[in-house]
């Protein structure tokens, strides 16, 4: 009964021992973090390098290239097939084909798009082509409604309003004037939480949240913000319906390519880039939900600024600054360091005092000092030889 | 900084002071050197020119103890030298043998076993006793220079040669009364000493406190007893050798 006892105790006490030195957390992956450096070309890449080959820092560091803008301007092509469309309508309208000039013309898509582009004058000529087709066409009802519609978005009358019969100008002179006299209206744009533009009929209004005076009638509205992909409203401002015209905008998230256009276009250049808005922006064209961004400045003493981001949220911001212009390399780590512990995604360097390895050397230390001290001042041995 | 770097530095510091260890080692012995210093008297070495026994009218001249060293049927003798470290029992008594005796008639003062050394020397041409007497102080200094005791145990001591004829080997592991005095030679001793300071001369010489020139008459009965003292073991003035040896043969 005894041995029992005893093999128990000393199967316990072993347990305690094995569970004492097991590590007390299980193993964690180590969190992921995207670093993106901005700079002139030689720092950026020695920055780069020095990011890439550092094993100290117990995250796993992921270098990302800043966004640049598009190569290829997609508005541009836009622009030219409504330039073309254009020249055609022009030259059926000239032809006396009405039907063809108003068939290249009409189609509110191509309008909005142009609208989105912020191409009001296209858009102008389109509805500009839109009345002088029907004028020509005899359509004399339709073509004060186009007309209604042209002078309701405000457009300028186009050059190409020389071409056209003088009766297509009379009609939008008159239409300007019906319109003008008409009382405005109100229209409410709200976008919570963020700010963002809003655009009418391609000329930009206001910051959201506004207010806008507007001739009642059909509108186009877009609204942008960083962040979000534009958000594009058709809609008819009717003067009878108080409070239908508070407009609340809902656009979706950009996306990351969309992002990066943006980021490249708004702060790719801008010493604002580690700021909130800016951070926010590229971790969504990074896709990087935890990002570091590096602004390296190569100067004659190197500064590095840095700023950590937690689901676009800053987190942290650092500085370095070196005393020569290699320095900036060197200053990289260490300011990831600062970054990361300050945002909480590591833990700081444990206390020297409490790592038991400083304990075991003061203890060596001590004890070689102790030990040095001892033979340096002890006496020395003495002994006595007595000779004949 | 974290603690493993620390361990070179660690490294380091040990490394310094098993270094600091090392060198001093090297450098730690301070070695004392005592040099015995045999006073010299009339014919020899003090201690070793003591005659036979009393001179009276009889015999108004006795040999030397140094005629023990000859042979009886001729030729050259031999000398054992035994050299003691005496222990004053802890005590330091005044330097006079009958302070030293009066501490040691109560007191142990037996040698230090680990210290003695025997030494047998040839006695040459001892043609008569007093050239026996003289070869003897001869051979005694020729021992200078040689070592005694290289690691002299820190006791209060006195430190003793003994001249005798029997030999080392008879002599080996008796330390309670290994001489027997009929055949002792001479004896000489040095003042109470520490051994753990002692340095420089040591001044041996058998002190016979014969400061009062009357006692001077009656020298040989004291010298001859003051050989008995001196190398009494242990060291002391009770039961003193009273046999003598029989006139030694002179070829």
């Amino acid at each position: 009964m005894r041995g029992v006892h005893v093999r128990n105790t000393i199967v316990a006490a072993t347990t305690s021992l094995a569970v004492g030195c097991a590590p007390s957390k299980p193993p964690v992956a180590a969190a992921s973090v995207t670093v993106v450096v901005r700079g002139d070309d030689a720092t950026a890449v020695a920055v780069k390098d020095a990011i890439r080959k550092d094993t100290t820092i117990p995250v796993e560091l992921r270098v990302a290239e800043p966004p640049t803008a598009p190569g290829t301007d997609t508005t541009k092509s836009d622009s030219d097939a409504a330039e073309k469309s254009l020249a055609e309508a022009k030259k059926a309208y000239v032809d006396g084909s009405f039907a063809a000039c108003m068939r290249l013309v009409d189609g509110d898509d191509t309008s909005t798009a142009l609208l989105v582009d912020k191409k009001v004058a296209l858009a102008a000529r389109f509805a500009f082509w839109r009345v002088a087709c029907r004028v020509g066409a005899g359509l004399g009802a339709e073509a004060e409604k186009e007309a209604a519609r042209f002078a309701v978005s405000g457009y300028e009358l186009p050059s190409d309003v020389g071409i056209a019969s003088p009766d297509v100008e009379t009609m939008l002179v008159r239409a300007r004037q019906t319109v003008t006299a008409a009382a405005s209206v109100t229209a409410e744009f709200v976008h919570p939480p963020f700010r963002g533009d809003v655009f009418v009929d391609g000329v930009r209004a206001c910051t959201t949240p506004c207010s806008v005076d507007l001739r009642p009638g059909g509108h186009v509205f877009v609204f942008e913000a960083e962040g979000f992909a534009p958000e594009v409203r058709s809609v008819r401002v009717d003067k009878s319906a108080v409070g239908a015209n508070a407009i609340r905008f809902a656009p979706a998230l950009a996306s990351p390519e969309l992002a990066s256009a943006q980021w490249a276009r708004l702060y790719a250049r801008s010493p604002l880039a580690d700021g909130t808005a800016s951070m926010r922006l590229l971790s969504r064209a990074v896709r990087a939900p935890r990002l570091a961004f590096v602004d390296v400045d190569g100067g004659e003493a190197s500064r590095l600024r840095g700023a950590l981001a937690e689901s676009g949220a800053v987190t942290a911001r650092g500085e370095r600054t070196g005393t020569s212009a290699r320095a900036g390399a060197e200053l990289t780590v260490p300011l990831l360091r600062d970054l990361l512990v300050q945002g909480k995604v590591t833990e700081p360097a444990p206390k020297l005092w409490a790592s038991p390895w400083f304990w075991a050397t003061v203890t060596v230390v001590a004890a070689g000092v102790a030990t040095g001290t001892y033979f340096l001042l002890r006496p020395p041995e003495q002994r006595t030889e007595v000779r004949f | 900084m974290n603690g493993r770097s620390l361990v070179p530095f660690a490294l380091v510091v040990t490394a310094l002071a098993c270094g600091t260890f090392a060198l001093h080692g090297c450098k730690s012995e301070e070695v004392r050197v005592a040099n015995l210093e045999f006073r010299e008297v009339d014919g020899g070495v003090s201690g070793f020119t003591c005659a036979e026994a009393k001179a009276n009218l009889l015999a108004p001249a006795t040999p030397p103890l140094a005629q023990r060293t000859m042979t009886r049927c001729g030729g050259n003798g031999r000398v054992t030298f035994v050299a003691d470290l005496v222990s004053m029992a802890g005590g330091n008594p005044r330097c006079s043998p009958a302070s030293i005796g009066e501490w040691c008639d109560s007191h142990d003062c037996s040698p230090v076993a680990s210290s003695r050394v025997c030494l047998e020397r040839d006695v040459f041409d001892a043609t008569s006793a007093e050239a026996a007497m003289t070869a003897v102080s001869r051979e005694l200094r020729a021992l200078s220079g040689s070592i005694f005791t290289a690691d002299a145990p820190d006791v209060s001591a006195i430190i003793r040669v003994v001249a005798t004829t029997q030999t080392c080997d008879e002599l080996k592991g008796k330390t309670r009364d290994p001489f027997d005095c009929t055949k002792l030679v001479g004896c000489t001793y040095s003042c109470p000493v520490s051994m753990g300071s002692l340095s420089g001369p040591v001044d041996m010489q058998l002190d016979l406190g014969l400061n009062i020139p009357a006692l001077l008459r009656i020298y040989d009965q004291i010298c001859l007893e003051g050989v008995y003292v001196c190398a009494r073991t242990p060291f002391g003035t009770k039961e003193l050798c009273t046999s003598r040896e029989p006139p030694a043969c002179t070829k």
